[in-house]
């Protein structure tokens, strides 16, 4: 436990001081993308953050290398779907790749992929530095209105949590050890993430069914969070 | 507090934070850790009964203390809103 200060604190800044930790990063990460693969609701989607800082794209996270290689496609033409969503800060979204004429270049480029419907989606990151979400996928018709909402819901959701991972050298936290707190608070959000992609519902709603799992089952509320993250991963075949 | 459920919740409570060896700072941290919402100043004064807060928001508080009861084997446990009325709806 730390020792706590004479001042208030708000959840906000101490969730900046978890973003802020040493280490903490890659994991909220890795995290982001379990909870972005399970958008696909079982068909498979690949999805992907995109960072630019400086005028520089960069693909922070992928949940498969093919959808690194589709990101990259787009810097090295400097346009293309998700450099739009970041850039002009709006959702781009081309249900059937071969009929659309505003990415002809693109749609040529990444043909041998078989990727057919692309979305993607801006991130809120902080001030000089723009993020995007993006989803690719081989069969069309899985991006319906629903699943677009819920992308968009998702990408609300991790615009914080992505602002804190995206500080990679900041000082270890300094002073108190708040670190066992902080990183429970890492994981109940990132399994809320989770919650909300799969049962499609609001934040409050997601938190609401975890908290009360874990009040009726008497076990701590981070113990039932990592269960949630390990079903997530296993339904993915990641474990 | 809104109803006499809400009062028997806080009183218990507020006799189980000795208990629990926790100061109100060091309790807020935990309902932070655990995904509470409310700032360590307004969950001091909903102690205090000056302030309310949500049906969720207070089983989190409960829950804390309940936390720090498991980790020192302690079987006593603050009740939650839904036990007390399950019928009650999120507010």
């Amino acid at each position: 436990m730390g020792t706590p200060g004479q001042d208030s604190r708000s959840p906000d800044e101490l969730q900046d001081l978890l973003l802020d930790s040493e280490g903490f990063s890659d994991f909220m990460l890795e995290l982001v993308l379990i909870a972005a693969a399970g958008l696909g609701s079982g068909k498979p989607v690949l999805c992907s953050i995109t960072v630019e800082r400086e005028g520089f794209p960069l693909t922070v996270a992928s949940s498969e290398l093919d959808a690194m290689f589709l990101d990259e496609r787009q810097y090295a033409f400097d346009n293309g779907p998700c450099l739009t969503a970041l850039r002009q800060q709006r959702t781009v979204f081309i249900p059937e790749l071969a009929e659309s004429r505003n990415w002809e270049d693109y749609a040529r480029e990444i043909a041998s992929s078989g990727v057919r419907t692309i979305l993607a989606v801006p991130v809120e990151a902080g001030s000089g530095t723009q993020a995007a979400l993006n989803c690719y996928s081989r069969e069309p018709g899985i991006m319906d209105a629903t699943f677009i909402s819920a992308v968009q819901a998702f990408a609300g959701s991790i615009s914080r949590i992505l602002r804190l991972a995206l500080r990679f050298h900041l000082p270890a936290l300094a002073g108190a050890d708040l670190s066992s707190e902080l990183r429970a608070r890492g994981l109940v959000d990132a399994a809320v993430a989770v919650i909300m992609i799969e049962d499609k519902c609001s934040r409050a709603e997601a938190f609401a069914q975890l908290g009360r799992s874990a009040f009726s089952g008497n076990v701590r509320v981070g113990d039932r969070a990592i269960e949630v993250l390990r079903e997530a991963r296993r339904a993915q075949g990641m474990e | 507090m809104d109803n006499d459920e809400d009062d028997l919740q806080l009183k218990q409570l507020r006799q189980a934070l000795p208990l629990a060896g926790l100061t109100v700072g060091e309790l807020w941290l935990r309902y932070f850790g655990i995904g509470g919402s409310a700032g360590q100043f307004e969950m001091e004064a909903y102690l205090h009964a000056a302030h309310a807060l949500p049906t969720l928001e207070r089983d989190l508080v409960a829950h804390a203390i309940n936390e720090r009861f498991m980790d020192l084997d302690i079987d006593f446990r603050v009740p939650y809103s839904t036990d007390i009325d399950p019928g009650k709806t999120e507010t």
